[in-house]
């Protein structure tokens, strides 16, 4: 059975289909961080600490919200006939899914990471921290893309909220682990953007997570015939 | 040409008899002329909401009686006045004859019975037949 | 291409459920009526025709095309409508429309302008706030509004009101116009089934009992009352499905009528005292519950 698409206009009227029903949350969402943002700008370190915080924490919403109702409510909403009764085969719908949900996620990750970026660069702020971000910000990307491959492939509803949650327990020892990494410890608190070795690395391997998932996902798909 | 027939699914007739019956009722009245064109198999049941193959046997029953002909690619038509009268009353004549087989069946005649009996009716005068006897009237006092 | 769809020697399969060697066929231009209890095995033998399941063994195609290798070819020309089929609650009945409008290149805007009327529903609503007739009025007006040339309806008027039913039949009887086009539809309203198709396809148990066109299949049912003593050879008469007996009558319903039938009985010692063809809906319960199929 083939990897790729039968149809690329139909599966942008799949993807299409799935932002279109997610606008409205989405905006409500993109209106918490811009205002994130804005407290993580204003100056004082518990404002932007407090920022920071609430984005991160935003972002998680994100892209669980994203995950959970463009597949998870689906499965329960019962729309899965529907859109199976339309000209498309198994990985149409498949990759689908997949755009749709990097698209949506995409949004407001490029709109944080950008945020921030612009605010570390732009302010008298230490640019040092621009390689820990790219690190942060790419492990959060990898961890979306990996509960997102869970979801796709794994119809129980019980086994995909605890990839998720647990997926996210490792957020907190992540950034632990990288604020002190040597290789980003150093710079820091400079105004020098280091890419140092270690940090080139760390984000090698989250490329190669992203990949992985996405490849494995794909692979258990395209075995698919037909859709039961 | 009007094509919706006033059909019942609930009538005790069968569908494709209610057909019948109502194409020869118009062809009767004259509604329906010799040499009209009636409306395709497919018009009809489109229009009746009844299937296709009951508007088919319907028509295979009118064109069997005489009251209808159907020219190959053409479609079907209305006999021609005389034929339909004569198969009309061919129709009325097997109807009959079934109902007084039907009859005949449950009083568990045999073959040679009935037509014992068929003998017999053609050979008395047309009223000779008794009718059953009804009891006296009663006078009001 | 003679056939809407055909499946032969065809089996699958399930946890406590199989369908085997079925053999079925449609011809274009025909409506077929499927009639089977629950679970006997109706909307599985529609998901093979719709290529969302793969059969263990056996042949399935659909307009020509075998399935589920060519499903996406298929499945542009077939309207599909399950009773397990939702829409999106959030969106409304239009952004459904013309989610339909964009994918398929049949979309008549004007016919289903005229199906929104005569359904009675309205574009501007939310699927969400559609009750249950409504919401299959919706899913039907999806389908129709394409002209598909393959139609696969699995129980498109149950569970809706009188009113409704009649606005299905009506928009069914537009598809039976045309010639090229076939529709097979299962229903527990026999009533439709008996009104409007062409060959009635009776599936029980997972198997195919009976697949032939209505007149002669209604025809060989009748419903017969004698009079006459009860013996247990009664039962095994060719032809009798089921007997009951409350003296000095019995009753006899009779899956394979025909000329020899009356004067069997009659040969028994049976007087005959009526005759009536059977409802589909009859015939069905009576051939479920009945111990020998004819």
């Amino acid at each position: 059975m083939s990897w790729f698409a039968s149809d690329a206009a139909m599966v942008w009227k799949l993807v299409v289909k799935d932002w279109q029903v997610y606008q409205k949350q989405l905006a409500g969402f993109v209106a918490g961080m811009l205002l994130a943002l804005g407290l993580v700008g204003m100056g004082t370190p518990l404002m932007a600490s407090a920022g920071a915080l609430l984005l991160l924490v935003q972002l998680l919403v994100v892209g669980t919200y994203a995950i959970q109702s463009s597949i998870m409510a689906e499965r329960k909403l019962q729309t899965v006939p529907f859109i199976m009764s339309l000209p498309v085969t198994p990985m149409d719908v498949y990759w689908g899914k997949l755009l749709a949900n990097l698209v949506i996620y995409l949004v407001p990750f490029l709109l944080v990471t950008g945020g921030l970026l612009a605010l570390i660069l732009s302010t008298p702020r230490p640019d040092g921290a621009v390689p820990w971000l790219a690190v942060v910000a790419l492990f959060m990307l990898a961890i979306f893309c990996v509960s997102l491959c869970v979801a796709i492939a794994v119809e129980s509803e019980g086994w995909n909220i605890f990839a998720i949650l647990a997926l996210m327990t490792l957020i907190g020892p992540f950034l632990y682990w990288v604020s002190r990494l040597d290789g980003i410890v150093q710079y820091l608190k400079t105004n020098d953007i280091v890419w140092s070795a270690p940090v080139l690395g760390v984000l090698a391997a989250e490329v190669a997570v992203i990949a992985v998932a996405i490849l494995v996902t794909s692979w258990i798909h395209a075995r698919k015939a037909s859709f039961l | 040409m009007p094509t919706e027939l006033l059909l019942s699914p609930h009538s005790a007739t069968p569908m494709y008899a209610q057909i019948v019956e109502q194409v020869v009722a118009k062809v009767m009245t004259g509604e329906w002329k010799a040499g009209d064109a009636l409306p395709s198999i497919r018009e009809l049941a489109g229009n009746s909401q009844v299937s296709v193959i009951t508007v088919k046997r319907a028509y295979l029953e009118l064109e069997r009686a005489g009251v209808i002909v159907t020219r190959q690619g053409k479609g079907s038509f209305v006999a021609d006045t005389l034929d339909a009268t004569q198969a009309l009353a061919t129709e009325e004549f097997h109807l009959q004859l079934k109902g007084l087989l039907d009859a005949a069946r449950k009083l568990a005649l045999s073959p040679r019975e009935i037509l014992d009996r068929v003998e017999q009716a053609l050979h008395d005068p047309p009223h000779a037949v008794q009718p059953p006897t009804d009891p006296p009237e009663r006078k009001p006092k | 291409m003679s056939s809407a769809i055909a499946l032969k020697g065809v089996h699958k399969q399930y946890d406590g459920f199989a369908l085997r060697d079925i053999q079925l066929e449609l011809p274009v231009g025909q409506v077929m009526g499927l009639v089977g209890v629950n679970g006997a095995g109706k909307s599985t033998l529609m998901r093979l025709l719709m290529g969302l399941i793969r059969a263990d063994g056996g042949e399935v195609e659909a307009l020509g095309q075998p399935l589920p290798q060519a499903q996406v070819a298929v499945k542009r020309d077939i309207g599909y409508a399950s009773d397990d089929m939702r829409l999106y609650p959030g969106q409304t009945l239009r952004w459904h429309m013309d989610f339909i409008r964009r994918i398929y290149s049949g979309w008549d805007e004007r016919y289903a302008q005229d199906l929104l009327t005569r359904f009675d529903l309205r574009e501007q609503q939310k699927l969400g706030g559609f009750s249950h007739g409504q919401r299959v009025k919706a899913l039907l007006l999806l389908v129709f509004a394409r002209h598909p040339r393959l139609l696969l309806l699995d129980e498109p008027t149950t569970g809706l009101d009188p009113v409704a039913r009649g606005e299905v039949l009506e928009a069914l009887a537009d598809v039976l116009r045309d010639e090229q086009r076939s529709v097979l539809f299962s229903s527990h309203n026999t009533a439709d089934i008996e009104q409007i198709a062409d060959t009635i396809t009776f599936i029980h148990g997972g198997g195919i009992v009976a697949s032939r066109d209505k007149e002669s299949f209604l025809d060989s049912w009748r419903r017969v009352l004698c009079q006459g003593e009860w013996t247990d050879g009664i039962r095994q008469l060719p032809g009798v499905v089921m007997a009951r007996n409350s003296a000095p009558m019995i009753e006899l319903k009779i899956g394979a009528f025909d000329d020899a039938t009356l004067p069997a009985l009659q040969a028994r010692g049976l007087t005959v005292k009526s005759v009536e063809p059977m409802s589909l809906e009859d015939i069905f319960v009576t051939t479920v519950r009945g111990s020998s199929i004819p």
